[in-house]
């Protein structure tokens, strides 16, 4: 699925910092913004965020 | 998500107007030794002592007032990002207040402890006003690459 930062930050009403943040791996989202991007995208919320090896 | 005590996007605006008028009636009035001629704000007691000049508690007041309505102004994009930046900025601002009382707690004494701690309750404000700015600041170069 091909859209850009700023068109996924308004889709879910978000910033486009925080979509930037989130990719860069500076921002951990909340529970409610992590289960808004897996269903816009169409698949489950373990295969767009893994823990890391310190969580 | 909740939404937190703010107050509407303009004032902002509103804000710094009102700081920075505030800020020079203030300045100005330290300057003239708390006496400025034609402008005071008299608030008179007994007959017989003398008055009460409140122009510089009004130039105070202003620029708190001032300061508050910047600091707790909603930016036009409020999530959850920004709500880190403010806790965090509040954090910075708070700790470097206390540091900077600390450090006056042992320099000044008599009327330049007061004088100082005064202007350090702008301190607390002002830090969380920059740290807030400077890190939407940082956070809109990130994006720019």
């Amino acid at each position: 699925m091909n859209i850009t930062q700023a068109e996924l930050a308004n889709l879910i009403k978000v910033s486009r910092q925080t979509i930037n943040s989130i990719e860069a791996g500076k921002y951990v989202p909340s529970t409610v913004l992590a289960l808004k991007l897996a269903k816009l995208f169409a698949k489950p919320v373990e295969e767009i965020f893994d823990l890391e090896d310190e969580d | 998500m909740k939404t937190l005590f703010l107050l509407p996007t303009k004032f902002n605006r509103i804000g710094w107007v009102t700081f920075l008028i505030f800020l020079v009636l203030g300045i100005y009035t330290t300057f003239m030794g708390f006496k400025i001629p034609g402008f005071q704000i008299y608030h008179t007691n007994e007959p017989g002592s003398a008055d009460y000049n409140l122009t510089d508690e009004f130039a105070f007041l202003g620029i708190i007032i001032g300061l508050l309505m910047i600091s707790f102004a909603r930016h036009v994009n409020e999530d959850e990002l920004i709500s880190k930046v403010r806790l965090e900025s509040w954090q910075w601002a708070v700790i470097i207040h206390y540091v900077l009382l600390l450090i006056i707690n042992f320099t000044t004494y008599g009327f330049g402890f007061v004088f100082t701690v005064t202007f350090n309750s702008f301190t607390l404000l002002l830090v969380y006003i920059i740290r807030f700015n400077y890190s939407l600041f940082m956070l809109k170069r990130g994006l720019a690459e």
